[in-house]
C-alpha cells in the first residue's frame, strides 16, 4: 500500500517533469501546488478553526474562571458558546494528512535525484512505460547553486525553510497575538492555547529548518514553496475573517439599536427587566464592542 | 488537577516534537545503495561492500584481509583496482556533519595488496574527490583515474594520490574508463562518451549518445573501434579517431552493463534479460535469436574458457540467477541465488565467483564450478566492527 502510494507520486512527478520541459524545480512547484489545493479545504477550515478558537478564548477563560468548582456547568456554558474542547486537536489534522506526502515526498525525491545504481533501477522498475525514461534520464538534479540530492552547503533554504514557516505560523494567529499583546506574559498564563501556539510559533520553525540542513535541497524547497502557499492562504483567511467579523459586527450593532429603539418606542415597559443574556460575539476586536457598549449606555 | 493536567499536556507536546524530530531525522538513515564492486587477479577476488574491502585467495579458499578504512564509518562500493602489488579504491563518501551543509568527504585508498590484514595504506588522496566513487578506477601511464558521482573524472598520481588533473562532464560517471595509447575514454550518465589526452586531461573528442552510459567502453585495437553500451536501447561501435558511429546494434531495453569482446564477437545484455552476440567489425547477430535468461541483466558476461556466464537478478522476487551459455548461445546450466545479482561476475583460479547481497541477504561470496554450476566455496564475512 505505501510502496503504491510511492510509486503513484513517483509517476506524478515523472510526468510532471516530462511535461514541464524536463525541469525538476518546475515539477516540484507544481507537485506542491497541486497538494496544496487537495489539502485547501481542510487547510481553510483548520486555519478558521484555529483563529476562532483563538479568539474565544477571553471568554472561554472567563467561564473556567467562573465555573471553576463546577465542571458540569462549565461545560454546558463552553458549549453555549459553541467551544468544543477536542477541536484543537482537529488542527493536527492537515499535519497529519501531510505527513505521508511530505515522507513519501522524501524517497520520491531521493529515487528521482539520488541518481545510485539502485535508485535507478528502482526508478526503471515502476516508471509507467507510457514515459521514454531513457530520454528523461538523468534527471537534471542542479537548480542555481544547489545539487537537489544534497543539502544547501551555503545553509540559505535552511534560513528560508525557517523564515517562511515562521511567517506561516505567525499568520495562523489572530491579530491581537504575536507580540502584539501587552500584556503578554500575563495572557499567556492565562491562555494556555495561546501559549502553546506562540512556543509552536518559535519551535517549528527552528525545527524544520535544523531538519532542512540535512535535507537534500529539492525537499527544503518544497516546503518552502508550500510555506509561502500557506502564507498567502493565511492572509486571505485573515482578510476574509475580517471582512465576516466586520460583517457580524455591523449586524449585531444594527440589530442592538433596532432593539433600543422599539424599547424607548414602547416606554419603559421594560425598565428594571433583565437583559436578556446576550450570546458572545467571537470578535478579536474588542475596541469595537466597548464602543457599542458605552453608545448603548449613553443612548439609555 | 489542574496542574497535573497541564504537565500532561505539556509532556505529550514535547514527546510529539522529539518523536518528529527522531522519526524525521530516520528518513536520512544511508541504506545500501549500489552492489557489491568486484575484481579479480589470479586466484584473488577483491570485494567492496559497505564498510569493507575484502581480499581472498579462492584457491586456497580463504580471507587474506579486510580493509575498513582509516576510522571505519566509511562506506565502499567500487571495485577495487589492482596494479603493481596495490589496490586503489575510491569510498562512497561521509558526511562532513550537519553544519558542514552537504559536503561530502570522499578519500581515495591505496592499499599494499598482501597478506596482512588489515592491509597496509600506501596512500590516502583526501580532498581530491569531492563525489561518491561508484566506478572503479584504472591505473595507467603512472596516474590512477577515478570518475565520481559529482561529474569530475580525476587524474591522481599513483604514488603519492596528488591530483594531476580534474575534466569535468555534465553527469555522473558510473563506470570504469579504458585507456589506449595516450587516450582514456570515459562514459558517463550525460549522454555523452569522451576520449582525453592520458597526460592532460584535455579534451580531444566528445560524443552524444541517445541515451546515458553506464558501463566501461571496451577497446578493439585490432579493428580500431570503442564499444559502449546505453540506456537508449544501442550498443555503439566508435571510431578511435573521432568517435563516430560506425554502427550501432539494437536491443529491446536499457543496454547498462559493458560489452564484452571475445574473438571479434561482442556480447550484451539488456535490462529485460536478453543476451546478445554480434559481430564485432560491423554489429551483425552471430547467433540468430537472442538468449533469456531470468530476471534483468544490469552487469556484464563474464567469459571463459568457451563458456559464457550472465548474471542476473528480480528485486521483487528477491531472487538471483546465474546461466551459463556456451559461445554458439546454447544454455549449459542456470542456478538460482537467494538475492539479484548485479556486481560483475570474475574468473579466479579457472573458477566462477559471484557476489551478491540483499536487503535480507548478507554479503556471500560464492565459487561456482563452471562446468556444472555446483557452488564450490561459499564466504560470508564476519560483521566488520
Amino acid at each position: 500500500m505505501w510502496q503504491a502510494f510511492i510509486d503513484l507520486m513517483l509517476n506524478i512527478m515523472v510526468f510532471l517533469y516530462q511535461v514541464l520541459g524536463n525541469n525538476f524545480i518546475l515539477a516540484l512547484v507544481a507537485f506542491t501546488v497541486i497538494t496544496r489545493v487537495l489539502l485547501l479545504p481542510l487547510n481553510l477550515r483548520q486555519q478558521r478553526m484555529s483563529i476562532r478558537m483563538q479568539e474565544m478564548q477571553p471568554q472561554v477563560q472567563a467561564i473556567q474562571k467562573k465555573y471553576k468548582d463546577d465542571q458540569k456547568k462549565m461545560m454546558e456554558e463552553l458549549q453555549k458558546i459553541g467551544y468544543n474542547p477536542t477541536e484543537p486537536l482537529l488542527g493536527c489534522l492537515p499535519l497529519l494528512v501531510q505527513m505521508p506526502i511530505f515522507l513519501a515526498l522524501f524517497r520520491v525525491i531521493n529515487i528521482m535525484l539520488q541518481a545510485t545504481p539502485l535508485s535507478l533501477l528502482e526508478l526503471k522498475a515502476v516508471v509507467w512505460p507510457t514515459f521514454d525514461l531513457a530520454a528523461l534520464f538523468p534527471i537534471k538534479n542542479t537548480f542555481l547553486w544547489m545539487n537537489l540530492a544534497q543539502p544547501d552547503p551555503y545553509l540559505i533554504l535552511p534560513i528560508l525553510v525557517a523564515g517562511t514557516m515562521f511567517l506561516q505560523q505567525k499568520l495562523m494567529m489572530p491579530a491581537n497575538q504575536g507580540g502584539k499583546d501587552k500584556n503578554k506574559k500575563g495572557s499567556q498564563q492565562d491562555n494556555p492555547m495561546a501559549s502553546t501556539q506562540q512556543s509552536m510559533l518559535y519551535t517549528m520553525p527552528i525545527m524544520f529548518g535544523f531538519f532542512a540542513l540535512s535535507f537534500n535541497s529539492g525537499l527544503a524547497i518544497y516546503f518552502v514553496i508550500s510555506n509561502i502557499i500557506g502564507i498567502g492562504q493565511g492572509y486571505i483567511t485573515h482578510r476574509n475573517m475580517d471582512k465576516v467579523r466586520a460583517e457580524a459586527e455591523a449586524k449585531k450593532t444594527a440589530k442592538n439599536e433596532a432593539s433600543e429603539i422599539e424599547t424607548s418606542v414602547n416606554g419603559s415597559a421594560g425598565e428594571g427587566e433583565p437583559e436578556p443574556a446576550q450570546k458572545p460575539v467571537p470578535t478579536a476586536t474588542t475596541g469595537k464592542s466597548k464602543k457599542g457598549r458605552s453608545r448603548r449606555k449613553k443612548k439609555s | 488537577m489542574p496542574l497535573i493536567r497541564k504537565f500532561l499536556k505539556r509532556l505529550l507536546s514535547r514527546g510529539f516534537l522529539l518523536g518528529s524530530v527522531l522519526f524525521l531525522t530516520g528518513c536520512g538513515i544511508i541504506e545500501s545503495t549500489v552492489w557489491p564492486g568486484v575484481s579479480a587477479e589470479g586466484n584473488r577476488v577483491y570485494v567492496a561492500y559497505q564498510n569493507q574491502v575484502i581480499a581472498l585467495d579462492v584457491a586456497a579458499r580463504q580471507e587474506l584481509w579486510q580493509y575498513t578504512g582509516e576510522n571505519g564509518g566509511v562506506q565502499f562500493y567500487a571495485p577495487p583496482e589492482l596494479a603493481d602489488g596495490q589496490v586503489v579504491v575510491g569510498d562512497y563518501g561521509v558526511s562532513g556533519g550537519i553544519f558542514a551543509g552537504g559536503r561530502l568527504i570522499v578519500k581515495v585508498h591505496a592499499l599494499e595488496d598482501g597478506e596482512i590484514s588489515p592491509p597496509a595504506t600506501r596512500w590516502i588522496a583526501e580532498d581530491q574527490v569531492s563525489g561518491r566513487v561508484f566506478a572503479g578506477s584504472l591505473k595507467a601511464n603512472g596516474k590512477v583515474f577515478v570518475g565520481t558521482g559529482d561529474n569530475h573524472f580525476v587524474a591522481l598520481d599513483s604514488t603519492t594520490g596528488e591530483k594531476v588533473w580534474d575534466f569535468r562532464t555534465g553527469n555522473a560517471i558510473w563506470d570504469t574508463p579504458a585507456v589506449h595509447g595516450r587516450v582514456v575514454y570515459l562514459t558517463s550518465l550525460d549522454k555523452n562518451v569522451y576520449a582525453l589526452d592520458i597526460d592532460t586531461g584535455n579534451l580531444i573528442w566528445q560524443v552524444p549518445l541517445g541515451g546515458a552510459s553506464a558501463g566501461s567502453p571496451v577497446i578493439s585495437p585490432e579493428l580500431r573501434l570503442i564499444y559502449v553500451s546505453s540506456f537508449d536501447g544501442n550498443l555503439y561501435a566508435l571510431r578511435f579517431e573521432d568517435g563516430r558511429t560506425v554502427w550501432k546494434a539494437p536491443a529491446a531495453d536499457w543496454v547498462w552493463g559493458s560489452p564484452v569482446l571475445v574473438d571479434r564477437v561482442v556480447y550484451y545484455c539488456d535490462l529485460q534479460g536478453n543476451v546478445y552476440a554480434v559481430s564485432a567489425a560491423d554489429g551483425k547477430p552471430v547467433w540468430s535469436t537472442p538468449q533469456k535468461v531470468s530476471g534483468s541483466v544490469q552487469a556484464p558476461v563474464a567469459v571463459h574458457d568457451g563458456r559464457l556466464f550472465v548474471v542476473s537478478g528480480d528485486e521483487q522476487a528477491k531472487k538471483g540467477y546465474i546461466t551459463a551459455f556456451t559461445l554458439e548461445g546454447q544454455q549449459l546450466w542456470q542456478v538460482e541465488t537467494p538475492a539479484a545479482v548485479r556486481a560483475n561476475p570474475v574468473i579466479a583460479d579457472g573458477a566462477l565467483v559471484v557476489a551478491f547481497a540483499g536487503e535480507e541477504v548478507p554479503l556471500q561470496v560464492v565459487r561456482y564450478n563452471p562446468e556444472s554450476g555446483a557452488s564450490e566455496w561459499q564466504y560470508t564475512p564476519a560483521v566488520a566492527q
